[in-house]
């Protein structure tokens, strides 16, 4: 995984915090969002013949190496949030992306009348992304119309902000804007401020501290889809722990979602 | 000069940005024939703000790449004097005034370190600037612990998001760094030396000219500026990102080579390498109103600058 990240920090906490509850060695390599730094940290792991590997791939195809090697070598494998699109792997821990995009679609169409136009600020080709994408459009279908959808080429605020801007501009009619991740969503309010519109909401997905506290004081984001990173990480580490005591565990495991609005914004947090 | 006898109108119309103009007004052209906003008041101030960074960052590129070097190191300058100024305002409380000043050490003391290798030990460029691509990274990730932050007081939004007159500060002080720039390289003598160390490297030597501390200063500056733009980055994204300008040297050298620079140096313009930032940004910025998908755009952009450099080669022969 990922470290020094907001939301991995506190996966990697819970994941070790069980790891130590139940006696077991836990071991994490730092893939700082390089895809060949993390098969090499796979390949480490499996040299140090591990148990067991819990990854949280940077990249659901070029993980599938890393997947196969581990295979090869019979160390079962677990993905934490995003999947690998090949090799055997044991249990897939996830927020179910598709039920945080549709959670935060039905929100808008809530808020917005019948026919309201919407734009959608996406992110880099990967599967989370693209899952949440799927499950907003999903669940607005038939109630708003999609008005525009860019993607940003890195995941950073720098690229979400620019094409915010021209999304906004570009299409004026815009009423809401989901944002694939609360980076995007708030580089979306800071470019809808910067443009002076008034009539423009984001809602995102994530549930990051700052966010949650804009949702809370009434700010340009209304609303975010919270994830339970810590309880992915548990959640992960029980199960493999449970899958070498020969127990069955399920292909995939669903971490709990909470969509976060100014009523309860108070009491969310990681 | 190097050139040959007599450079021809055309080859010199190129030399100074012509096709990059070709290409703004060419696009311009086509976006507000096809969409309705794009010569709209909001959307020219977008193009102003999101060209800005960029732009900043290729003037130094642009200085660089005349005297035959190269400086992969201004994104990772650009993370880091943001980060390091956004820490020192809102972690030790020094005042905007001073944050700036660090932000603009930080990235003379980066652009000198880079200059003090290249010209002083003769390391490679190419390899120098890629070092301090990824030290320079480095501390800027390790010293916020990957994390952005924020917190910055409305009172820093003036430079990234500020208006005046009703032009994007960011752009008025881009546009005031050009002019500096191109009297500097146009009219001065340090101008004409410098493009003569990028013409020929050895005749400038044996003319007197001290190359080593020309080099010194050229990779200073730019860091300088790089340092400026990562100040105007933070003020934009109202955060200082570590990850901030990932990416930039790239799309830099890009406008450098559209505005008609040599990429080996000997020749070039700040008005050509200005267009050719403004054709990148416009680019974009009119696909994005067309709902081009970005990816298509990845190509488009690809496509625009080989063709920009095969016309070079047309021309020049």
């Amino acid at each position: 995984m990922t470290l020094n990240n907001i939301f991995f920090d506190p996966m990697n906490a819970g994941a070790s915090e069980a790891a130590k509850k139940a006696g077991a060695e836990y071991i994490v390599v730092d893939a700082r969002l390089d895809i060949s730094r993390q098969v090499d940290g796979v390949e480490n792991l499996i040299a140090q013949s591990v148990s067991a590997i819990i990854l949280n791939p940077v990249d659901s195809d070029a993980i599938v190496p890393a997947v196969q090697s581990a295979n090869k070598a019979n160390i079962p494998v677990f993905t934490i949030d995003v999947k690998s699109r090949g090799g055997t792997v044991t249990s897939h821990i996830t927020s179910d992306n598709v039920g945080a995009g549709r959670l935060a679609g039905e929100f808008v169409a809530k808020e917005l009348p019948q026919g309201s136009k919407v734009g959608i600020v996406d992110g880099p080709p990967i599967s989370t992304f693209q899952q949440r994408v799927e499950g907003f459009t999903k669940a607005v279908a038939g109630k708003l119309v999609i008005g525009a959808r860019q993607n940003a080429l890195q995941n950073t605020p720098e690229a979400f902000t620019a094409i915010t801007e021209n999304l906004i501009t570009g299409n004026p009619d815009l009423k809401a804007i989901f944002a694939v991740n609360d980076n995007a969503a708030e580089a979306a309010a800071a470019a809808i401020e910067s443009t002076g519109r008034k009539d423009v909401w984001v809602v995102g997905v994530d549930g990051i501290p700052s966010v949650v506290k804009t949702i809370a004081q009434n700010g340009i984001i209304k609303a975010t889809v919270g994830q339970q990173p810590g309880q992915m990480g548990r959640l992960a580490v029980d199960a493999a722990l449970r899958y070498l005591n020969g127990e069955k565990v399920p292909p995939e495991i669903k971490a709990p979602l909470e969509l976060v609005t100014k009523d309860n914004a108070d009491s969310f947090h990681w | 000069m190097p050139q040959k006898l007599g450079p021809s109108i055309v080859s010199r119309l190129y030399a100074s940005g012509g096709a990059a103009l070709v290409g703004v007004v060419g696009a311009s052209i086509v976006f507000a024939l096809s969409t309705s906003v794009f010569l709209s008041t909001a959307n020219l101030l977008n193009i102003g703000r999101q060209t800005a960074v960029v732009a900043l960052v290729s003037v130094g590129m642009t200085f660089v790449i005349i005297t035959g070097g190269i400086d992969l190191s201004v994104g990772s300058v650009v993370g880091l004097s943001g980060t390091l100024a956004a820490a020192a305002i809102t972690q030790f409380h020094v005042g905007p005034i001073s944050g700036v000043l660090i932000g603009l050490a930080v990235g003379a003391v980066v652009g000198g370190i880079n200059g003090a290798f290249i010209a002083l030990l003769r390391i490679p460029a190419i390899v120098t600037t890629l070092a301090l691509l990824s030290i320079a990274r480095g501390i800027a990730l390790q010293s916020t612990n990957g994390r952005p932050i924020s917190g910055l007081t409305t009172s820093f939004s003036f430079l990234g998001r500020g208006e005046i007159f009703g032009a994007p500060t960011a752009f008025i002080f881009t546009v005031i760094v050009y002019i500096i720039g191109a009297l500097i390289l146009r009219f001065t003598i340090v101008g004409k030396h410098i493009v003569g160390i990028g013409g020929n490297e050895e005749a400038a030597r044996l003319a007197g000219l001290k190359v080593r501390t020309y080099r010194l200063g050229i990779y200073t500056v730019t860091g300088l500026i790089s340092g400026f733009a990562g100040l105007v980055l933070m003020s934009r994204l109202g955060s200082g990102q570590p990850t901030a300008g990932a990416g930039l040297e790239l799309s830099s050298i890009a406008a450098v080579v559209l505005g008609g620079t040599r990429i080996t140096g000997g020749q070039g313009t700040l008005v050509g390498t200005f267009l050719g930032a403004l054709l990148i940004t416009i680019l974009g910025n009119g696909l994005d109103l067309l709902n081009v998908g970005s990816f298509y755009q990845l190509v488009f952009v690809g496509a625009v600058l080989l063709a920009a450099v095969v016309i070079s080669k047309f021309i020049e022969s």
